[in-house]
């Protein structure tokens, strides 16, 4: 175990400490700078904080045991359990990105696994951290071929590991068929915090759903690019209930590089005591992207002063063949629907439930059936009286 | 049923109500009218507890208990129900899923138990059908979308349901076309009974040749300003607001 | 390409009509940045000596800085040494008769017949000729209900106090890389002070013309609206064709005490170079008002047709308690034009509230961003914002951008923004043709009803201006 002072180091001879150097990241790290206020998605979540505390840096492991089983279990770093059956010798990953945790977690990662999945398959991912004061990082790379449907529920159990860092990601190429893509997050305020920055490219005709929760008192962000090819259909969807001292941000760039794709994403923020969250999402649509479709909507309730909500729906587009749309509102629990309520006789805490359970309706109708669960116990959570 | 002595209250600091007097009797309908601007809808929101409100002097006493300082779930389920003139939209709660809600949260303040989801939806549908309501707009968010007259009769359906004791029905008539207003009457007519008082708030006398007030009170400038029998509306209907309050 | 688009490219373009250059003899500071030359352009403008100060403390800090590059622009780097960052013309005139003949003439040619100006009913012109005011008219008129309305100069002479007290108070020294530069730099601009109850009885105007070659424009402007005033201020811009970029940095500071109104309208039509890029103004401006007292307003209407690039983010500041900002813009962008525009409206006042309606249009090679910012302050209970932000595409190989930053850190506060991008549809189009409209004239039907909500901002003597504008930057030869 290495102490390492990431701010400090050289992008060059960041690879040197897992062997993982690779030129392509290295050159990505250097055009992307490391990160910092400067970048522009950072400027609401504190990477460069994070990344400015001192770690021991989780080493590259000598020997790779690996159980098989159905599941692909990541614990303090290392992989525990992998489905042996979709493990595949070529892994995959972005030519360019706009994050530049995204090269950082290739050049630190002490742990690589790649899929390839040919079949519908529902895929369960635990990532599990019990270390404190650590840094982790690993790739997991994803093939999904022959029209498969592959469902990703993505778990995180960190409370333990105070903190650590955990910087991780996927590349899934989907080349026919179709993702879904589900991470829950519960962060902690003592716990580690997870950092996913993923690419996923879209071929043509596939479809992509991408989903976060991020339900909790503690620091997370999920950082992707999607790229959209011919008549690609993404759903991107995020629902936030953050409390305390909660810092989560949802960072997409979502391109249409060619035509009659489709974008619908959809984020609903419910933040409460002096919990933070950034929705910086962008979706660029390029010169050969023509006829696509783009909504964009945020919503967000602050439950009291104190509360931080930064919103960035954005735009980029290079053609007029197109329709493309965003709105964002931020508010609190609406007067009159709360006096509406009240005066058919439901008590104040229910109608406010009852108005924010409407709000947030939507996401969690798309939500896979096992996490409505885990999002009902955020959402009591929310609104528990100290 | 309710007794409103020398009323006063304001809205963002200016004074509507200016001791208002007013007493409705158990079982008996009575209709308030007056121009705009009179204080008509502040009375209503002053007696339901609505927050723009602030009661500055005098009281309500309803059922003999003083109510100004009651939140205003706790005097919904004592009984007061208002339709609103602009229901709200609540994007993502079901009206079936809300009304559910109402009605438990009373069944429960009652002590008694909650009605099973089967036999409450078919209460539902079939107070719907009384109202010439799709029942599929049960499954619809809260008036989200709802026409001006599909808003009114979902009031309707909620004061079917929840059966309350006392119901002010606030421009109950505005926006409506006759079939419309007619199906809204007879909801109305139905929970007519000995026990049950109801207060008409109305700018003009059209819903009051269906629903036919016991008493009929004209409001003008935060005060009742005149009290008789139906034969007011006649009046005003001929001379005017102006000429009858000249009169006074 | 379709014969259709075709057309419509042609409809939006057209040679720069406003494209000439008048001949008159400049004094010319030599090119480059130091403290020498500030001290130059200072004494030349026979300054005090505070005022020199700031100017070397604004440079120092200056220096210090970096060039932003976060907007959504292109550019080749600028040398700041090749600018000359003063120039005068010769004769100043002290009344309308002395003026310059040649540059009355370039004047009318614009369409601003400045000897016809006393005869305008309503409007007073302070007229920015290169740097230094070269005339100002109805100043009696003003004079007679108190308002101080003269060149930024005179008001340093004249007015220390109002203007010690206020420059660098809405826009520091330190601000940005351009404000910065202006600060050192600037040359000249507009000074109004309104005082307490005064409802200006004229629209006030000035135009600004970039003349010498090479020569960066630094403009100052300070309005101040004392309590319970009222002051509308018209500023519009035309520069000939030249082939080497004007760099050109503003700063407008406006203040708004207790109760007080600010409208200030805008529009830009400088030279925006050609179809490939060369030439054309770079514009970087720093606009920012402060609503300072309880229920003051300050209102920004703009229209921005022309310049290579354009840097522009006219910003209110909502500190009073119930104070109100608007900000209103169409930005249009053709050939390589490069607009990278919007507002900011910083919420620390109770109840504050903001709207923000902004019109993009693209077409041809022209890449418009709205980029705009809306903060509120965990103590502005009760601030509501309202943004809309619409683009028009016309041509497939521009491009429109929206970048809203929203933050909010007060659960009372509302912020609401909604935005579409759009082409001209063909049904629209279709629909106006098939009822007899030449296709031109449908487009720029659609695009005024496009631009209309503000548009109808603009005081009356700007709208037609603003509207033949529109029509000139979108007429073509079609048909």
């Amino acid at each position: 175990m290495r102490e390492i002072e990431l701010l400090k180091s050289d992008p060059g001879t960041l690879g040197d400490f897992c062997g993982a150097k690779e030129e392509k990241f290295v050159d990505m790290l250097k055009s992307l700078k490391m990160p910092s206020k400067e970048v522009e998605h950072y400027r609401y979540f504190d990477m460069e904080y994070l990344l400015s505390k001192n770690y021991y840096l989780i080493d590259k492991k000598s020997s790779r045991s690996a159980e098989n089983s159905n599941r692909l279990v990541f614990e303090n770093g290392y992989l525990k359990e992998a489905p042996k059956e979709f493990i595949s010798r070529s892994g995959f990953s972005a030519q360019e990105h706009f994050d530049p945790v995204y090269p950082l977690s290739h050049l630190l990662s002490c742990e690589r696994v790649s899929l390839e999945i040919d079949r519908d398959v529902t895929l369960e991912v635990s990532h599990v951290n019990t270390l404190k004061g650590a840094l982790g990082a690993y790739r997991i790379s994803l093939r999904i071929k022959s029209g498969a449907k592959v469902l990703i529920k993505e778990r995180f159990e960190g409370e333990k590991g105070s903190g650590s860092l955990i910087l991780f990601g996927w590349d899934v190429d989907i080349q026919e068929g179709s993702l879904e893509f589900v991470t829950i997050s519960e962060p902690k305020s003592e716990g580690a915090v997870f950092v996913g920055s993923h690419y996923i490219r879209a071929d043509k005709e596939s479809f992509t759903g991408y989903r976060s929760y991020a339900l909790g008192s503690g620091t997370v962000a999920n950082i992707a690019l999607i790229e959209l090819e011919k008549s690609s259909r993404c759903e991107a969807s995020h629902l936030v209930f953050a409390m305390e001292r909660a810092s989560v941000a949802n960072i997409t760039k979502i391109v249409h590089k060619k035509s009659d794709a489709a974008t619908r994403q959809k984020s609903r923020h419910v933040l409460k005591d002096k919990a933070q969250a950034v929705f910086d999402a962008l979706v660029r649509v390029e010169k050969d992207a023509e006829g696509a479709s783009v909504h964009q909507e945020n919503r967000t309730v602050l439950l009291n002063d104190g509360a931080y909500m930064v919103a960035k729906p954005q735009l980029e587009i290079y053609i007029d063949e197109l329709e493309a749309s965003h709105g964002s509102t931020t508010g609190q629990i609406d007067p009159q629907e709360l006096f509406y309520i009240r005066s058919r006789g439901i008590e104040e805490l229910k109608a406010k439930k009852l108005i924010i359970t409407g709000f947030v309706n939507e996401l969690i109708q798309e939500a896979p059936k096992e996490c409505i669960e885990e999002i009902g116990v955020a959402f009591e959570r929310l609104f528990a009286t100290e | 049923m309710i007794k409103i002595e020398s009323l006063k209250a304001a809205i963002g600091g200016k004074e509507i109500l200016k001791g208002l007097d007013l007493e409705i009797k158990k079982g008996k309908v009575h209709a308030i009218m007056g121009p705009n601007g009179a204080g008509k809808s502040t009375l209503s929101k002053a007696i339901t507890g609505h927050y723009e409100v602030e009661i500055t002097g005098g009281d309500i006493l309803y059922k003999g208990e003083s109510i100004t300082k009651m939140e205003p779930e706790l005097r919904a389920l004592k009984g007061i129900f208002m339709s609103f003139q602009n229901p709200v939209e609540v994007p993502g709660v079901t009206n079936a899923y809300f009304l559910r809600e109402a009605l438990n949260a009373k069944m429960e303040f009652e002590g008694k138990e909650p009605l099973n989801p089967a036999d409450f939806l078919r209460m539902a549908r079939e107070y719907c059908e009384i109202l010439g309501m799709d029942p599929k707009m049960l499954n619809r968010s809260l008036n989200v979308g709802f026409s001006g007259g599909e808003k009114k009769r979902n009031e309707i359906l909620q004061m079917l349901i929840l059966k309350p004791d006392f119901i002010i029905l606030d421009e109950i008539d505005s926006g409506l076309d006759i079939d419309a207003l007619k199906a809204v009457s007879q909801g109305i007519n139905r929970l007519r009974n000995a026990d049950r008082s109801f207060l008409i708030i109305t700018h003009y006398s059209r819903i009051l040749e269906y629903v036919k007030p016991d008493y009929v009170h004209i409001l003008k400038d935060g005060r009742v300003t005149k009290t008789g029998d139906y034969s007011i509306v006649k009046d005003i209907e001929e001379r005017g607001y102006s000429e009858i309050g000249e009169r006074l | 390409m379709s014969d259709e688009r075709k057309k419509i490219e042609k409809a939006v373009t057209q040679d720069y009509d406003l494209g000439f250059s008048v001949d008159i003899e400049e004094e010319k500071a030599p090119a480059g940045l130091n403290e020498e030359i500030i001290v130059y352009l200072s004494k030349k403008k026979n300054e005090p000596e505070w005022m020199l100060k700031k100017r070397l403390q604004a440079y120092k800090i200056w220096k210090k800085m970096k060039e932003p590059h976060w907007a959504h622009i292109k550019y080749d780097p600028i040398d700041y040494q090749s600018i000359s960052y003063y120039a005068a013309p010769k004769k100043r005139p002290k009344t309308l008769e002395e003026v310059d003949p040649e540059i009355l003439r370039a004047y009318e040619k614009l369409g601003i017949p400045l000897e016809e100006q006393k005869q305008l009913a309503g409007v007073a012109v302070d007229a920015v000729f290169d740097s230094v005011s070269v005339a100002t008219t109805f100043k009696e008129k003003l004079k007679e209900v108190g308002i101080i309305f003269c060149s930024i100069s005179e008001a340093i002479r004249d007015y220390p106090d109002l203007v010690q007290k206020y420059m660098f108070s809405v826009v520091p020294m330190s601000d940005n890389f351009f404000a910065a530069l202006n600060s050192a730099v600037f040359t000249d601009g507009t000074f109004v002070y309104v005082p307490k109850g005064v409802k200006c009885p004229l629209e006030l105007s000035t135009y600004f013309r970039i003349n010498a070659q090479n020569t960066g424009q630094f403009e100052r402007t300070l309005i101040i609206a004392d309590e319970g005033s009222y002051v509308s201020y018209n500023e519009g811009c035309s520069a000939p064709m030249r082939d080497e970029n004007q760099l050109h940095a503003a700063v407008v500071e406006l203040i708004a005490l207790k109760d007080a109104h600010i409208k200030y309208s805008t529009i830009q039509n400088w030279y925006p170079g050609d179809e490939k890029g060369v030439g054309g103004i770079y514009n970087f401006v720093t606009k920012r008002g402060l609503c300072a007292g309880e229920r003051s307003k300050i209102s920004w209407t703009q229209v921005e047709t022309g310049s290579a690039i354009t840097w522009k983010y006219p910003s209110c500041i909502l500190k009073g308690d119930e104070s109100v900002g608007e900000f209103y813009s169409v930005a249009i962008t053709t050939r390589a034009q490069q607009a990278d525009t919007g507002t900011k409206m910083i919420h620390i006042g109770k109840n504050s509230s903001s709207t923000i309606i902004s019109k993009g249009i693209s077409a041809m090679r022209g890449q418009n961003s709205y980029r705009g910012q809306v903060k509120i302050h965990a103590s502005a209970s009760g601030a509501r914002n309202y943004s809309e932000c619409d683009s028009l595409l016309i041509g497939d190989k521009c491009g429109a951008h929206t970048f809203p930053y929203l933050e909010s850190k007060n659960a009372s506060a509302t912020i609401e923004h909604e935005a579409t991008t759009s082409k001209i549809s063909d049904e629209q189009l279709f629909y106006l043709r098939q009822r007899g409209l030449k296709e031109e004239d449908a487009v720029s039907m659609i695009v005024h009803g496009f631009c209309k909500e503000v548009l109808s901002n603009l005081p009356m003597e700007f709208a037609a201006e603003a509207k033949d504008l529109l029509n000139l930057t979108l007429e073509g030869s079609v048909g």
